[in-house]
């Protein structure tokens, strides 16, 4: 067929691609039949317009079979603090490729194979924002069907429910879903084919979650069934949220995530507090970084921040963590319909955290003026200083040279360091991360400047002025 | 014929290409390299595993050229659909398809000669007038209109026409 009798079809193929194209696959992340997830990165303006700048993103390639065109366009109108965005929807003849945001961090699955049980705190961080998330998917009409460890990503910005790849739409008329799917031991009964998935069935799934972050045992296990008749002490304050939650009947089960929620809150020892989202917390500039999951507890996910160098960093599949998320909300792409993004919910009770950067807006823009302010002083008092002649035995012009070389070295760079510093908002523990980045090249500058002393020292000894 | 399109390079014979450590084997070395090995087998057990498709062989030129495919079926003057299919792997391609292809992505004569191969169609053959043209296109770096153009004047079928 020659191009002068390209069909319709054919130019929106030739759209489609052009779009698809516009991203650089890494690498691939899972591979199974009818879905393919790779790891991408914005090539082109293109791309850039849709995905912000310098991310990485996820592109899952679903074969049309097992596509679900209406819930996807459903999900790429979520503005949920606790679910990746779509950034893009793309059809193709034989398939639909979905463009979603990647988030850095850590599956819920291997943190808990290297942790084991966990303790009230922790347990309501992540079940708060798990819920949060099938909340915001049951309020869009979404059933997950797939809410398991493997699918909760602990990431910078906290915890996140990721690959609805079997999720749909709940619609009353039906009486059972047409497709049986889920994952054993998390899948709820009606997944099976007994009747139709609803919001309940995700509410199932997040019990089977609590009970396995409460006892570090998979739901399947024979241990885990010996500690429903026998729960240990950890499990024992979750036992009975858990039974309502994984009721056989949907009808026995907390309704909806935010009242399976509310039950978790309820059974914490002393009455737990919904912790504070950190969407609001201060977000790396370079949004090309990994995130190195070290601990959860209930102010929220701790880990190490490591930004990569420049726009493109190092290959992912260099041994770097799996995954990677953009922190800024996404643009809408201009075909899907914007929608308006809603605030993160903050709960009033919950402490900021002491080491939150966000917390030091105003402060931190003071101290970094006033850094600033000493450093350019103190600048100008060494360049005087050679002026007017710190090595008699040399040039004025070169005196001047140094003057200005040692306060740059001693004030003005140092300085710097403590700015960026300061104003860099990337790791949880930003004193951490300050100690980091910031001393080890200050103490550089300053042995130069020490040397450079010396040197001067040196200088005036072996040429004194007569 | 000379001079219709500024040649991109001194008339001479396509040299072997240096091996970059991507790259793939040359077949006029394995040869060499089969006929003088100790046994089948030998040579069997160190030939580099090669992925003899044309859909991967498409998807590895668009790679590391850094080509969309809209861009090549555009130029290449193929339907989009047809194209998509084609790198997919799900359909094959004529020969004259696989060489608008090979003009879509800018490939050079040897690059259009393993194309043409993984396509299961007959390599370019000089002694065909028709392909000569084409060769000659191909080797000074011509588009595929201007192959057309030059096929057209001399009487022969253009690509096109495909």
């Amino acid at each position: 067929m020659g191009i002068s009798g390209q069909t319709r079809a054919d130019e929106l193929l030739e759209e489609a691609l052009e779009r698809l194209d516009s991203y650089e696959v890494i690498s691939e992340l899972a591979s199974k039949p009818g879905f393919v997830t790779q790891l991408a990165r914005p090539g082109s303006p293109l791309a850039s317009a849709t995905a912000p700048s310098g991310s990485y993103v996820v592109i899952k390639t679903i074969d049309l079979q097992f596509a679900n065109r209406a819930m996807w366009e459903r999900y790429a109108q979520l503005t949920c603090a606790h679910v990746p965005r779509v950034l893009d929807l793309i059809e193709l003849p034989d398939a639909l490729a979905v463009v979603l945001q990647y988030i850095p961090g850590e599956s819920l699955e291997t943190y808990m194979a290297r942790r084991g049980a966990l303790d009230e705190g922790t347990i309501i961080t992540i079940m708060s924002q798990l819920c949060d998330a099938a909340s915001c998917l049951a309020n869009a009409g979404i059933v997950h069907r797939d809410i398991k460890p493997a699918n909760v990503i602990l990431g910078f910005d906290g915890v996140f429910l990721i690959d609805p790849g079997i999720a749909r739409i709940a619609t009353a008329s039906q009486s059972q879903d047409t497709t049986i799917l889920g994952s054993w031991g998390y899948a709820a009964p009606e997944q099976l084919g007994f009747a139709e998935t609803d919001p309940r069935s995700d509410v199932f799934s997040l019990g089977r979650v609590l009970g396995f972050l409460a006892t570090g045992l998979s739901p399947t296990s024979p241990e885990f069934q010996r500690q429903l008749d026998a729960p240990s002490p950890n499990f024992r304050p979750w036992i009975d949220v858990y039974r309502r939650a994984c009721a056989l009947d949907p009808a026995k089960r907390p309704q909806s995530a935010a009242e399976l929620e509310q039950g978790i809150l309820e059974a914490a020892r002393g009455g737990g507090t919904r912790p504070a989202s950190r969407m609001d917390a201060g977000k790396p500039e370079d949004r090309y970084y990994t995130f190195e999951v070290m601990d959860v507890d209930e102010n929220g996910v701790r880990g190490k921040l490591t930004q990569l160098d420049g726009p493109f960093g190092q290959d992912l599949h260099a041994g770097a963590p799996t995954r990677m998320a953009t922190s800024h909300p996404a643009p809408q792409p201009a075909h899907i319909a914007p929608a308006p993004i809603a605030p993160p919910p903050r709960s009033p009770s919950a402490p900021i955290p002491p080491e939150d950067a966000s917390a030091m807006g105003a402060g931190t823009k003071i101290a970094c003026i006033c850094v600033g302010t000493l450093a350019g002083l103190f600048t100008l008092a060494f360049l005087v200083t050679g002026l007017t002649g710190a090595t008699p035995s040399l040039p004025r012009w070169l005196n001047a040279v140094y003057g200005l070389a040692m306060g740059i070295l001693g004030n003005l760079l140092p300085g710097g360091e403590i700015i960026c510093a300061l104003a860099r908002r990337g790791a949880y523990s930003l004193a951490e991360h300050r100690a980091k980045l910031c001393w080890r090249r200050i103490l550089i500058y300053w042995a130069i400047c020490f040397a450079i002393l010396l040197g001067t020292g040196l200088v005036n000894q072996l040429f004194p002025v007569p | 014929m000379a001079g219709f399109w500024p040649s991109r390079a001194p008339m001479h014979a396509p040299s072997e290409e240096p091996m970059s450590p991507n790259a793939e084997p040359d077949s006029n070395k394995l040869l060499d390299d089969l006929l003088h090995a100790v046994s089948t087998e030998a040579y069997l057990d160190e030939l580099p595993p090669i992925d003899a498709s044309l859909s991967s062989y498409l998807m590895t030129l668009l790679n590391d050229r850094g080509l969309k495919r809209s861009e090549v079926f555009n130029r290449a003057g193929i339907g989009s659909t047809f194209g998509y299919y084609i790198f997919k792997g799900e359909r094959g391609c004529g020969r004259d398809t696989a060489i608008k292809l090979a003009f879509g992505m800018g490939l050079d004569l040897l690059e259009t000669q393993r194309l043409l191969t993984r396509a299961g169609q007959s390599r370019l053959w000089p002694k065909s007038p028709r392909d000569a043209v084409i060769i000659r296109a191909l080797y000074d770096g011509a588009t595929r209109e201007q192959c057309d153009d030059e096929l057209y004047e001399l009487g022969f079928s253009p690509l096109m026409d495909d």
